[in-house]
């Protein structure tokens, strides 16, 4: 088995992927949530962030990143429920790292992280978590 | 006097470690009550695990200041311990200073580089109690470490060490006094690194006087430390044992791959082979499904219980604990030692475990705990000490979830989404694919 995100770079890598010139991401912040189970669970950091950085835009950290990235509030089944009762969502907390890196793109590996990233903004700008 | 002296020193030497291996026996007894665990493939890579994560302490590093000061604890741990192996043996012998006349130059080198550590030690254990106690460093201030037991527990520590450090110097400044003073039974050695700092602080004593802090002090010292090492079992400093099987035992295997339940396989194999099952199935006999008390965790998980340092470092970077839930990977560890010391002493009292009315799951850890983990293994990645606190979540979980169906009902909907479409959602497997023609 092999993850999507390696298998572009190794596409990308053997000339057998070629992105469009000056592409809707050319120039742009981006930055790149770790998967808790692409990350920690299967080591795979790096193959990510280099499909990312043949986007011709600039590739940015989160401030918790790679072996010790904050986890988007999905895993554990917890998608399909609400979180239980605390100071604030996992997700609003994650986004809101987003929010704070200047970043305009998130870029993520995994469908579950999309979700709760995308969550987030959304809530976030609506509840004024974070400045839209 | 002095054969008194040397009955007395064997005497004591006899109860600490008599009582030291009892205890030891009964933690050995407790851990064993967990499931068996057969842990013994690739040996290279678990010594590996041992020498980067035990004795380098890789994970503490990613804090280099305190990592460096908590390597001069152990260190100084580890190393004076030589030291000690002199003062055991001048208090059975009723020398002092054995090693002196055989090392020559290079006792007082040695004791220098002693006396170097335990100074080191000694200035850490003071910072690491002002950033306990006064600059309240948030993880060591959260929870569980609030109040009570676990927060003395860890300055009784430290002032422990700060105490018998300071007995080490005094004792070898006041000896460096009594051989300036010419005093009998003190043999010359070279000036000491640190010590002879502090002997002018006393050289203006008498003999007798000295000779009494000396003697105190070097019976205070060894006693504590006979005390300390009682202690250990008792207390989260345990991790300075313990840290090293349990970094050899840690999971290999990524720690993203949730471990099937062999309950579970042979009922379906059951089910798809009714022939493959035992005829003669014992009908009495009930299947358990996860953890609902220390007894049902592997023995992997009881020791990393008593590993537990108590650090917080889980914690700290757990997504529900710093969003305000209940959940924390330590009180996770730590309730499982108490309920397993629990266990422990109701096996001394009864010779066999007798029903308490009590079981990890609920007693000790709720529902609302075990439902905001997210699995996402920061607190594994970040234990210094190799614990999994995830791994006795997901059982906990599972018992909850498979022995009492309590699963809020947003589970059940993806649950049976998992049985009828396997996948958590509502589609039709045949439509699994339509994302291509998109």
């Amino acid at each position: 088995m092999i993850s999507h995100a390696v298998y572009l770079q190794q596409l990308i890598n053997e000339g057998k992927l070629k992105l469009k010139e000056g592409g809707e991401f050319k120039g742009k912040r981006i930055t790149y949530h770790d998967s808790c189970y692409l990350g920690r669970a299967n080591n795979i950091y790096e193959a990510p962030r280099e499909v990312l950085q043949a986007l011709d835009g600039e590739l940015v950290e989160l401030k918790r990143c790679r072996s010790n990235g904050l986890c988007c509030g999905a895993g554990g089944a917890q998608m399909f429920k609400e979180d239980e009762a605390g100071t604030t969502r996992i997700n609003f907390e994650r986004t809101k790292e987003v929010v704070d890196s200047g970043a305009t793109v998130v870029a993520s590996n995994c469908p579950f992280c999309l979700t709760m990233l995308s969550d987030g903004i959304k809530t976030g700008r609506k509840k004024t978590i974070f400045k839209p | 006097m002095q054969l008194v002296q040397q009955l007395l020193f064997l005497l004591i030497t006899a109860i600490a470690i008599f009582l030291f291996s009892k205890k030891v026996k009964e933690i050995r007894r407790n851990i064993k009550l967990g499931k068996d665990e057969a842990i013994n493939d690739n040996v290279s890579q678990r010594w590996r695990n041992v020498w980067l994560n035990a004795f380098g302490q890789k994970k503490m590093f990613k804090n280099p200041l305190v990592a460096v000061l908590h390597f001069f604890v152990y260190a100084g741990f580890i190393i004076i311990n030589i030291e000690i192996l002199e003062i055991i043996l001048d208090g059975l012998t009723g020398h002092h200073r054995l090693f002196a006349p055989f090392l020559g130059g290079l006792y007082s080198i040695l004791i220098g580089v002693f006396e170097t550590l335990a100074f080191l030690v000694l200035i850490s254990c003071v910072i690491f109690l002002i950033r306990r106690n006064v600059v309240k460093v948030s993880r060591l201030n959260k929870g569980e470490l609030l109040s009570g037991w676990p927060r003395s527990d860890a300055n009784y520590i430290l002032i422990f060490e700060i105490v018998l450090m300071s007995l080490l110097l005094i004792m070898n400044a006041c000896d460096l006094a009594l051989q300036q003073a010419g005093a009998e039974h003190y043999p010359t050695t070279s000036s000491f690194l640190i010590s002879s700092h502090l002997t002018p602080l006393f050289s203006g004593l008498s003999i007798p006087m000295l000779t009494a802090i000396e003697r105190s002090c070097w019976w205070l010292h060894i006693v504590g430390i006979f005390v300390f090492m009682n202690y250990l079992p008792y207390s989260k400093h345990l991790h300075v044992i313990l840290a090293f099987p349990n970094a050899y035992y840690a999971k290999l295997s990524s720690t993203g791959k949730m471990p099937n339940m062999k309950e579970i396989q042979q009922e379906v194999l059951y089910m798809m082979q009714p022939e493959l099952a035992p005829a003669n199935a014992d009908a009495n006999h009930v299947l358990k499904f996860g953890a609902k008390d220390v007894q049902d965790l592997s023995w992997k998980n009881l020791m990393d219980a008593y590993s537990c340092t108590e650090c917080g470092r889980c914690s700290s970077v757990c997504p529900a604990n710093i969003t305000g839930k209940k959940l924390s990977p330590r009180k996770i560890m730590m309730d499982t030692r108490d309920r397993l010391e629990e266990v422990g002493k109701n096996i001394n009292l009864n010779t066999s475990f007798k029903e308490d009315g009590k079981t990890l799951l609920h007693d000790y850890i709720t529902v609302e705990e075990l439902r905001a983990c997210t699995t996402c293994n920061a607190c594994v990645e970040e234990c210094p000490v190799s614990i999994s606190p995830l791994d006795i979540i997901i059982q906990l979980r599972r018992n909850l979830v498979m022995e009492e169906s309590n699963s809020p009902q947003e589970w059940n909907m993806m649950f049976s989404n998992i049985e009828n479409n396997m996948a958590p959602w509502k589609f039709s497997p045949d439509d699994r694919d339509l994302w291509t023609k998109e």
